[in-house]
């Protein structure tokens, strides 16, 4: 299959196996428009147009180009995308191409070609490794200066800031008995004989083909078929299995304890028309019983002066151009290498069109087989030599080549000049471990190939292949049939032992020699820039003069010179550092340690973990049965934890302050209804359910008769106060207990843990019935009148039906019960019916009510209305710290009992100290002044700082019913502070407010409203 | 007026939607062709009872209820429509149908006498949830952590798990259907959340099942 050349590219007529040549598609690079193919990675089809440069380098400005082939590579990052999609830092060669693609360079202005941040490039010598932490250290009130440019300056592309995106990402679980990391050789070998068994496989591909390097080479058979001819068979024979989940264009990028995978598929970045049903990526939490990682390897590059021009590029990167896309990197090219595989990718390239005019070998003993190829093909060697410079502006255009001595560490010769346009090189393979060692497993260095590869692992994990340090071809089929076998005997199952494909391959020697730097012949410093981590701009000499300036552990020299903190994690960096480090510190590799992979392997749309819990769905509304009708009243709502309740109904016109005060004196004048059906309600049963009772508050219990009710204050073991609410009993062994809004779900598992573990030997049975009673609280001196206007069967009058009781019966032939029980101070019913009913009680009432002028009120009115009488709520006079004595409420604490939660708690001396915080009350000089929630009070406003502090104000608010302001603190010994003047001093220069401290009940202290 | 949490005043609209309510339509046909990927019906004329008791006297409850109360965990038992659905060591929720419940509680209240139970309905306090469609799964997998698949969580299987945000407890009723149990106030969340989930599979709501 040629390639057809339609557009001016240097296509080449060899067979191009991962794209359709004749789907030819556009696309734009820096607003130009190029053709490309279907299948093209964006890398291929710059390359295929001769584009080369790609980007400027972060630190430098630096011209690079592209490098790799695959998620390894450090430069190309380009900008994709329009509006919303815009998404900044994506690898040029992990792109696929599709029609009307937009792509922009990075880190470059005015242009890519001419580009004013190269003058940092000029002045490199003044920006060292270490240089932000040597220089933005003095003076040290200037870092908010510096902080700005800095800013600034860091980061490479750009992000949309000004559009939503636009496209639906999706999460899902699943769960699979074996997991099979990568579709190469060893990847679809495992897969296959997992999926023999019968058990659950998932096979992981992060390409949209599989095959891995079967793809790039040609010169493996299997089965008598091209490799990935045989790959493309395999693929289609696994996903048509029942038992397999087969997912291209995926990367798994996170490997976290037991065996969770997590994995990013891209279900529509390949497609011009993005499916509007379709999510963008599709984030899968995947739990395995088994996983085997076959993620392949990555070539090394090697570090000389000028290797990150474009058109140098590693030697397997320029073999897969070749033989996927049909591109050639170039037209006249060098090898510089230090293994034989490496010889072959230069073949491939000659081959095929590009002349190699040299093929350059540290080593001076290459394998004879590799020598007599070169030499068949006319391809001149230099052996125990480097490229010590390569030379261009924007792009490679000559090498010096000198020879070295035997250990690679100083030149032994003149160096000579080679004109090329491209550059392959290779410094050995480094197998990607990084899943594996996401998941604790530990590397162990190989003497024979010199990587790092696993060891012992610490989950249930095998790798097999070129990652776990077997580039043989047939070497990782025989560990990856071996991995799935045992991976399904560990899952309990069994399965015949499928025959090995046969393979025909070129036998190579992958020992390269370990060189980490092809030295210059000039002192360190001087001479053209070697990288080792391009990503990050880190050179060769970064990494000694960290050294020189006293960083020697891994750890340190890593974040000294950021080497391997770049996006790509150091891919192609980290063994390179790491071998000059060690030669600096002359220690061997494996003493001197590495660093832990982290999640994730590759950089992760941040739109994809976020899923589709945003808008609407990122955290449940919780509504109550009478929602509907506050809504169409047009209340205001506030959240109370999960649940949405009405804040207060504001008429039209009307500022929250009018309306507040409207609903607060109506509740006092006429009547006001609330809906309070968020509160905490647990259902209590058992024979011992009193004396349950007795232990959790700190009040007793046991006498209280059958269909009363009684407020009750519980503590946590430290005495502090925890929750409050009315309790009532409904029968001898059984109780209703309601708790806060807010407490409600964390009472429930308090009261099961006592039950559970500490009093198993009572015999109390628990049931959440928040949710099957809707509550409407109805209030005010014509709240009796209202209720028998709305026609009940239970007698109303005070001495049928007292106070602190309840009556069950019927509401306007609703099934219901009454607790005439009050938060505001007034006559009140909570009236509770079964949940389904709640809208119609709601109704009823408001259209009973509606001669007596009934008013709805929310919860800002409730709370003035409460506040008005001095009672407390939990979370707003108490934050943990508090205790029952400390709120003025010793009344509730029974001295009696021989044991309550707190009580022991209580009994310290540290408790009952006179000096802490207590609750009173504060009338403003000015009564029209509301002191804010929060302002801290002191004795003397004219003090210098440090001003001594007495406590703060926990509830204040303007009282319409009394015609002054209200509030609540909590002062230090302000039990024995009645009648004293504290200040508060206002944050906004404001002179402070003053104001006396008082009891807390400021509205009909002695309670005769209650009975209406 | 100092108190103050809420941040969904500024626009000076009244707050005529809850912020979940989905803009998407009852009915969503499958974008790829043929029958929604799911179907999701609210089950009524349902009365939930959660019992809470030990073993011994589960037992007594066999004949009344017409079939042996699940002992094992996470197991459902299945009489007609009846259901009583594992919850824990002590608790067991059971699901009858309406028109029997009064009839139900006055048995049970006799068999049982003074015994140590608590049996208290819930049936306003939880919604059930049939879900059907060949994609069901795939629209639970997008927020349930649990293994759902008919190897691992077979017909008669429940199990109490979240559902994105949401406590839910499923039960796999049927070769084609589960029963989805949640909070009443977290119905609609749970509704909306599946409807969205749905949106590449299409979906159906339907009334009663």
């Amino acid at each position: 299959m040629a390639r057809k050349t339609n557009i001016r590219a240097n296509r080449n007529s060899h067979q191009a196996v991962s794209i359709d040549s004749h789907a030819p598609i556009s696309f734009t690079f820096d607003g130009r428009t190029y053709q490309g193919c279907r299948g093209d990675t964006l890398a291929s089809a710059l390359l295929a147009n001769n584009v080369h440069l790609t980007g400027r380098s972060f630190k430098y400005h630096r011209p690079r180009g592209i490098m790799a082939a695959g998620a390894e590579e450090p430069n190309a990052l380009v900008g994709i995308g329009v509006g919303g999609r815009i998404e900044p830092n994506i690898k040029a060669t992990q792109i696929e191409l599709y029609d009307g693609l937009v792509a922009v360079s990075q880190n470059r202005f005015p242009s890519l070609k001419l580009d004013m941040g190269e003058i940092n490039s000029v002045f490199s010598r003044f920006f060292p490794a270490g240089f932000y932490y040597k220089t933005f250290m003095w003076p040290a009130s200037f870092w908010m200066g510096y902080e700005h440019i800095i800013r600034r300056a860091a980061g490479l592309g750009k992000a949309s800031d000004t559009h939503q995106d636009p496209d639906r990402y999706e999460k899902r679980h699943a769960h699979f008995d074996i997991v099979v990391v990568g579709g190469g050789l060893a990847g679809l070998n495992a897969a296959l004989q997992a999926a023999n068994s019968g058990q659950r496989v998932l096979l992981a591909e992060d390409q949209h083909q599989c095959g891995g390097w079967l793809r790039s080479c040609d010169d493996i058979a299997i089965d008598g078929m091209a490799g990935h001819e045989w790959a493309d068979k395999t693929a289609l024979h696994l996903a048509e299995m029942e038992n397999v989940t087969l997912l291209p264009r995926t990367t798994c990028f996170g490997y976290g304890d037991h065996n969770f995978l997590t994995l990013a598929e891209r279900v529509t970045d390949h497609l011009a028309e993005k499916p509007a049903h379709l999510p963008r990526m599709r984030l899968w939490k995947v739990r395995a019983r088994q996983v085997i990682l076959a993620t392949g390897a990555i070539e090394r590059p090697l570090v000389f002066a000028g290797n990150d021009l474009p058109g140098v590029m590693l030697a397997s990167a320029a073999q897969t151009y070749l033989n996927q896309y049909g591109v050639l990197a170039g037209g006249r090219g060098i090898l510089t290498t230090n293994n034989d595989a490496a010889w072959h990718s230069a073949f491939a390239l000659h081959e095929a069109g590009c002349l190699i005019t040299a093929i350059v070998d540290t080593r001076e003993n290459p394998a004879p087989a590799v020598l007599k190829q070169a030499a068949a093909l006319g391809i001149q060697t230099r052996l125990g030599a480097g490229i010590i410079a390569a030379h261009g502006r924007l792009h490679i255009a000559r090498v010096e080549i000198a020879p070295l001595t035997k250990a690679g560490d100083a030149l032994a010769g003149e160096a000579e000049h080679f004109d090329c346009d491209l550059v392959l090189m290779s410094g050995g393979m480094n197998p990607v471990v990084h899943l594996h060692s996401q998941s604790r497993g530990k590397l162990k260095w190989d003497e024979r190939t010199y990587c790092f590869r696993p060891s012992t692992s610490h989950e249930a994990t095998q790798s097999v292949g070129a990652c776990n340090g077997s580039f043989e071809p047939s070497r990782g089929i025989k560990e990856a049939s071996a991995a799935a076998l045992k991976a399904i005997k560990a899952n309990g199952g069994a399965a015949e032992a499928l025959d090995l494909p046969d393979i025909i391959a070129r036998k190579i020697n992958y020992t390269p020699m370990p060189i980490w730097q092809i030295p210059s012949g000039l002192p360190a410093g001087q001479g053209g820039k070697a990288f080792v981590d391009f990503q990050n701009d880190v050179t060769a000499s970064d990494i000694q003069l960290a050294v020189r300036e006293g960083y020697h552990s891994v750890e340190h020299v890593k974040r000294y010179t950021t080497t391997g903190m770049a996006t790509d994690q150091g891919k192609t960096s980290n063994i390179n550092a790491l071998g000059i480090l060690a030669r600096e510190r002359n220690a061997e590799i494996p003493a001197v340690g590495t660093t832990t992979f982290r999640m994730p392997y590759t950089p992760t749309s941040i739109g994809m973990i976020a899923g589709r819990d945003i808008g609407g769905l990122f955290d449940p509304v919780r509504v109550t049965p009478m929602d509907k009708w506050h809504r169409e009243a047009g209340a205001k709502f506030e959240h109370v934890g999960q649940w949405m309740r009405a804040w207060y109904y504001p008429q039209k016109g009307e500022s929250m302050e009018e309306a507040v005060h409207r609903e607060v004196r109506a509740a006092r004048q006429t009547a006001g209804l609330l809906d309070a059906s968020t509160l905490g309600k647990i259902d209590i049963k058992g024979p011992d359910a009193a004396e349950f009772l007795n232990r959790i508050y700190t009040n007793s219990w046991l006498k209280l008769g059958v269909g009363n009710c009684r407020y009750g204050l519980m503590c946590k073991d430290d005495g502090m106060v925890m929750d409050d609410g009315v309790t009532t009993r409904l029968a001898d062994d059984h109780f209703h207990m309601t708790t806060t809004t807010g407490g409600a779900a964390g009472v429930l598992d308090w009261l099961e843990e006592w039950q559970q573990t500490e009093w198993p030997e009572l015999k109390v049975y628990l049931t959440s019935v928040t949710e099957q009673w809707a509550v409407a609280t109805l209030s005010g001196p014509a709240a009796q009148e209202i209720l028998n206007a709305a026609g009940t069967d239970i007698p109303l009058n005070n001495e049928g039906f007292r106070f602190m009781s309840m009556r069950e019966g019927h509401v306007s032939g609703l099934p219901a019960r009454i607790y005439r029980i009050s938060f505001t101070g007034e006559l009140s019913y909570e009236i509770n019916v079964p949940a389904r009913y709640g809208m119609a009680l709601w109704t009823t009432l408001m259209r009973a009510g509606k001669t007596f002028g009934i008013t709805p009120y929310g919860t800002e009115a409730m709370h003035v209305l409460r506040g008005e009488k001095g009672f407390i709520i939990v979370g707003q006079e108490t934050d943990g710290t508090v205790t029952p004595h400390d709120l003025g409420m010793s009344w509730i604490v029974s001295d009696k009992k021989p044991d309550f939660i707190g009580k022991r708690a209580l009994a310290r001396q540290a408790m009952q100290a006179n000096d802490r915080k207590q609750l009173v009350g504060l009338k403003t000089k000015d009564p029209k002044q509301v002191i804010p929630e929060g302002a801290h009070a002191t004795l003397d406003p004219d003090q210098p700082p440090p001003v001594d502090m007495l406590g703060h104000v926990t509830s204040s608010y303007f009282s319409p019913n009394l015609g002054h302001s209200v509030a609540m603190a909590l002062l230090r010994a302000g039990h024995t502070r009645m009648g004293q003047t504290v200040y508060f001093p206002m944050l906004d220069g404001s002179p402070p407010i003053e104001a006396t401290i008082t009891d807390t009940r400021f509205y009909d202290p002695k309670g005769e409203r209650l009975n209406g | 007026m100092a108190s103050s949490n809420s941040d969904n005043t500024s626009n000076g609209a009244p707050d005529a939607q809850t912020p979940q309510a989905s803009a998407l339509p009852e009915i969503l046909p499958n974008p790829e062709g043929g029958a929604a990927g799911i179907s999701i019906a609210k089950v009524a004329g349902r009365t939930l009872i959660n019992l809470r008791c030990e073993d011994t006297i589960k037992a007594k409850l066999e004949a009344l209820f017409g079939t042996p109360l699940p002992a094992e965990p996470n197991k459902v038992a299945s009489m007609g429509t009846r259901r009583a659905i594992w919850l824990g060591p002590d608790e067991t929720l059971l699901m009858i149908e309406e028109e029997q419940e009064a009839e139900f509680m006055l048995n049970l209240k006799a068999l049982l006498g003074t015994a140590h139970y608590a049996a208290t309905p819930v049936s306003d306090a939880i919604k059930i949830f049939r879900l059907g469609g060949t994609r069901r799964l795939d629209v639970l997998a997008k927020g349930c952590a649990l293994d759902l698949h008919p190897a691992s969580f077979k017909q008669g299987d429940c199990a109490q798990s979240m559902l994105a945000h949401a406590a839910i407890t499923l039960a796999a009723d049927t070769p084609d259907s589960l029963l989805l149990f949640c909070r009443t106030s977290y119905s609609d969340y749970v509704t909306s959340w599946l409807k969205d989930a749905a949106v590449e599979y299409g979906y159906i709501l339907l009334d009663n099942a």
